[in-house]
Formats: C-alpha cells, structure tokens, sequence
C-alpha cells in the first residue's frame, strides 16, 4: 500500500477504529462512527486561527506568572503566592526532586510548548522551514501530555478548601489569568487543533 | 482479523502495521512501537517502581503542620480522615480519588494488561483498549496532591504556624511519574495480539 493511499486513512484515537477519510465541507467535523469522538475537522484557516489563540494564551501565562494568584490572611498574617514562588519555596525547602518535577510540568512545559507553536505556527504562514516546524510539532505533540496547568488550577481550588475557617482568602489577579489560561490553553492543546496541524504542514511542504 | 494498520501516536498517520517489530511512522519519523518484549519489560519495570514507591507514600508524612514549634506530621489517609471528619467531605473524596483510588486502579488495570498479554487472559480487545484510554487520562491527575502541598507549603509560612512537606510528597511525585512512564511505554500491540492468537486456534 502507498503513502498516498495511507494518507485516505484515519484510525479513532479512543477505540483504535479504522477509518477512510471523506471531504468535509465547511467548518464540518468527522466523528468516529464507532464511539462518536470527534476524528478530524475541515477549519479553513487553521493556521492564522490557532496562531491567534495561542498568542492570547501567552499573555494569559505571562499574566498568570506575574501577579498573586491567593493572599491568606490569618488573623493579621498575611501571606501570598505566585505562580514562580510555589517552584521557588520547594527548592528552598530542599524539595529538589518534586522541585524539579513541578517547575517542569506547570512552567518549562507549557511555557515551551507555547513558544514552539507561535514559531511553528508563523512558519507556516510563511510556508518557510519545512524541517524546523517538524521539529517543534515533534515536540509539542511528545511535550504535550507533561503539560498540568489544568490539574495544578484544581489544586489551588482544593488547597483553599483546606484553608477555611482558618483565615480570609482573596483571590489574586493571576488567579483569574490562569483560569483564562487553562480554558484556552485546553481549547489549543486537547481540541482537534495541533493533530490537525500536521495535515497542513504535509500539505504546504510536500504538495 | 489481524490488524493491518496503526496510528502514529505523535502525529495521526497509518503506518502499516507489523506483530512485534520496531516501527517508525513514516511521516514524523518517530518511533510508534518498540520491540514488543523491550516494550512489554520496559512497562513493567516501570510500574513495579511505581508500585514500590507507593509504599513511603503512603507510609510516610505528606505535609507537617508547625504549629508554635510543635511539629504534627500528616500522611495521605490521614488528610483525608481530617477532612472528612471537619466536613468538606467533597474534597475528602477528591483527595482520596486522586491520590488512592487512582494509583491503585492504574497499578491494577496496567498489570492486568502486561500480565494478561503474557498468561493470555482472553477479553474483549475493545473492552482492554478502553480501560487503557481511561488510564492515560486519569493518569496524571494524581499530581493533585503534590501540588496541594506545594501550594500549602509556600502560602503558610507565617512565624507561628508553618506547613512543611513530607518526605512522602517526593516518594508520591515520583511514584506518579513513574506510572506515567509505564502507561507511555506499554504496547498497545499487548492488547491485539491475543486477538491473533485467539484467531489462530480458532481457525486450526
């Protein structure tokens, strides 16, 4: 069987289905007949589009990395926390290996991931660098299931819980921006977008 | 039926399909699968390291609370007893999820499958694929409790009263990166192949 034929092909990421592709008009997604999770998308300008979506996303993260995301106060101690300071106070509680592990999973992670896309994305555009915007969507597509944000925002939600009835909590600005960071950093990475993606950078280098 | 193609798991494209070997996918050029049986033994040295890492988890404190210089050590079970007991039994079951419940599941289901491939416990193929998806997701949503302490850890810190982590949150980070590791190396092939074999003496 050729690589074209193969190209005609898709397999269900959830239930290992085999699929053969059809034109989809418009704006239509493909779903799998089997288990009805979504297979591929015709988006007609992916490319410009999720570019926009990823540099909101950035100034989502840069926001959610600058400011307080919780302020306690008990009983006249106040206390806050940024994103950075969580990572930092681990290290200096020689926490060395979770230290590591968390900076890796709620900042170097998604902060690159970030970063290889926009390159990847504006690449592409130019239809410039076949061999780079390969690379980079290697890595995001390997990077991508280390990337915790979402998981690290539902922490803050049930450390906060343990903390009532202790003092007053009030919720910072970076707070908020992470919020809005995980919404579209889900809608980036776990939406059909990045595997879509490849589809195009076959097109643009190869046809 | 024998399978006759796989998804690249990197980037979406067929590759044709081969029972044990090493396969790279000819468009990102990544490796899909590895050798069956350095996959099969790479998955399980993996898990039985997760395994024996839940052990200080579980035994050891995961965060201690100083309070006016008395230190009162807390483990895994025991923040959820407390939490139960103060009433935010909503969180107590989001902990206990988490960080008991979840790791046990993925232990026992990741073994079913390495095990069930090499003593040939016949099941429906679609049925293990499934229970393997289910474990990829809920995978690393034992970190909940890592972060918690961390977060805990650097927002208390007041001269008073001060929360330090344990040794248990590294033993349970690691423990969860590991099963993460285990899930990533597993051969999906494991699952299929019993469904050739299966075949194969029905056919003869």
């Amino acid at each position: 069987m050729k690589d074209t034929d193969l190209d005609q092909l898709i397999i269900c990421e959830k239930c290992d289905t085999l699929h053969k592709k059809i034109p989809l008009s418009y704006n239509q997604t493909a779903y799998c007949s089997h288990c009805h999770s979504p297979l591929y998308k015709n988006h007609p300008h992916l490319i410009a589009y999720t570019l926009s979506i990823a540099l909101t996303t950035l100034v989502f993260f840069v926001m959610a990395n600058l400011f307080p995301i919780v302020t306690v106060d008990i009983k006249g101690m106040v206390s806050s926390i940024t994103l950075p300071s969580v990572i930092v106070s681990l290290f200096e509680q020689h926490f060395f290996i979770v230290g590591l592990l968390v900076s890796f999973v709620i900042f170097l992670f998604p902060l690159s991931i970030l970063l290889s896309l926009i390159l990847a994305l504006t690449l592409m555009l130019m239809q410039k660098g076949e061999e780079i915007v390969k690379a980079l969507l290697l890595y995001i597509s390997h990077v991508n299931r280390w990337n915790m944000m979402e998981i690290f925002l539902i922490s803050i939600l049930v450390a906060l819980v343990k903390l009532i009835g202790y003092g007053e909590i009030y919720f910072g600005v970076s707070f908020w921006a992470l919020v809005l960071f995980v919404v579209s950093d889900l809608f980036l990475t776990k939406d059909l977008h990045i595997r879509s993606l490849w589809e195009h950078w076959q097109r643009i280098y190869h046809d | 039926m024998t399978k006759k193609y796989v998804r690249c798991p990197w980037c979406e494209a067929v590759n044709l399909h081969h029972p044990d070997r090493e396969i790279h996918c000819r468009r990102c050029g990544s490796r899909i699968h590895e050798e069956l049986h350095i996959a099969f033994q790479k998955s399980l040295a993996y898990l039985i390291t997760a395994m024996i890492l839940y052990l200080p988890a579980n035994l050891m404190p995961m965060l201690v609370t100083e309070q006016f210089g008395h230190p009162q050590p807390s483990t895994l079970l025991g923040g959820v007893i407390t939490l139960w007991e103060h009433g935010s039994w909503p969180i107590a079951l989001i902990i206990f999820f988490a960080s008991i419940f979840i790791p046990i599941l993925k232990f026992i289901l990741l073994l079913y499958l390495l095990l069930g491939a090499r003593w040939h416990l016949y099941s429906r193929e679609e049925d293990k694929q499934r229970l393997f998806f289910i474990t990829e997701i809920i995978g690393p949503w034992s970190m909940i409790d890592v972060f918690v302490v961390a977060i805990l850890a650097a927002l208390i810190q007041m001269h008073n009263i001060q929360i330090i982590p344990g040794a248990a949150a590294t033993a349970f980070a690691l423990m969860v990166f590991f099963t993460l590791l285990a899930a990533q190396s597993f051969d999906t092939r494991l699952i299929w192949r019993n469904e050739e074999e299966a075949d194969g003496t029905e056919d003869s």
